[in-house]
């Protein structure tokens, strides 16, 4: 039986790479028993979901650009305009 | 649609944000990020003629500004320490945190009430990026090439000089373990509180 550390990282690594067929028969019979690890899957396949969407044009605004540097760039795009 | 281009004073106004918020993902440094926005308008503005018009605005200025973390990556070729000579240390710590001997869960992952939800509100995204800049440089790196960026995984661990592929997998996974746990503590936790 798999530890949850061990769950833990084949649950992560599932996403990054094909798990061989045994690595997937155990990581499939610890969940089936784990609650808590199976939490633990859908919570990072959330995250990889919240990190996909970061790559859109249209992607959520993490932060806004402060008042002072909107202010800055605004001069600089001004200047340059005139030349 | 070449007569009526778009506009270079409103460039700031419509897409400032979502370029300072696009580049400061990738750089986590603010004065970095919004360096990158000034020289992507000015780029744009240089390039004005070239915009058809085919692509929305804010594609194109995110073209350049993808153009101008290129140029930034290459000019910083950042200095990562070669091995994971710390890293190791630090893993076992964190991992004796969450784990006991046994391998059980010592802290479980708690609920997360409506995560789709979470999606929708703007501190949600915030709250996300604090906790990619509260990450070790090199694994959020690691996060933002391979999860954000999905940059082949070869790529990848050269650029970042990870020693194995394997070696890769395990500091994904580890970046996954801390990023969860840091958003259930500064979101899904702190926004349970709020709606009691």
């Amino acid at each position: 039986m798999l530890s949850c550390r061990r769950a833990s990282e084949l649950a992560s690594e599932s996403i990054d790479r094909r798990l061989s067929m045994g690595e997937r028969l155990r990581l499939e019979a610890h969940l089936a028993l784990c609650r808590l690890c199976r939490r633990y899957r859908r919570q990072i396949r959330f995250l990889h979901r919240v990190a996909g969407r970061l790559e859109s044009d249209e992607a959520p605004i993490v932060r806004r650009l402060a008042p002072e540097a909107r202010r800055r760039i605004a001069t600089r795009i001004a200047m340059r305009r005139d030349d | 649609m070449s007569g009526h281009n778009s506009d270079p004073e409103q460039w700031l106004a419509s897409h400032g944000d979502a370029l300072y918020s696009y580049a400061l993902v990738r750089v986590r440094d603010s004065a970095l990020a919004e360096d990158l926005v000034q020289e992507t308008l000015l780029a744009a503005l240089k390039a004005r003629e070239r915009f058809a018009g085919r692509s929305s605005e804010r594609t194109w200025l995110i073209g350049i500004l993808k153009h101008k973390l290129i140029d930034h990556l290459r000019r910083s070729q950042r200095q990562h320490p070669v091995e994971d000579i710390e890293d190791e240390a630090d893993r076992r710590n964190l991992d004796q945190a969450v784990f006991d001997e046994r391998g059980h869960w010592k802290i479980p992952p708690g609920e997360w009430p409506h995560p789709e939800a979470a999606l929708e509100r703007t501190e949600f995204w915030q709250a996300f990026q604090d906790c990619l800049e509260a990450l070790p440089g090199r694994l959020a790196d690691l996060f933002v090439l391979r999860e954000i960026q999905g940059v082949d995984s070869e790529e990848v661990r050269k650029a970042l000089e990870i020693s194995t592929t394997n070696n890769m997998w395990v500091m994904l996974s580890r970046t996954r373990r801390r990023l969860r746990q840091c958003l259930e503590r500064h979101w899904f936790q702190a926004d349970e509180g709020q709606e009691r």
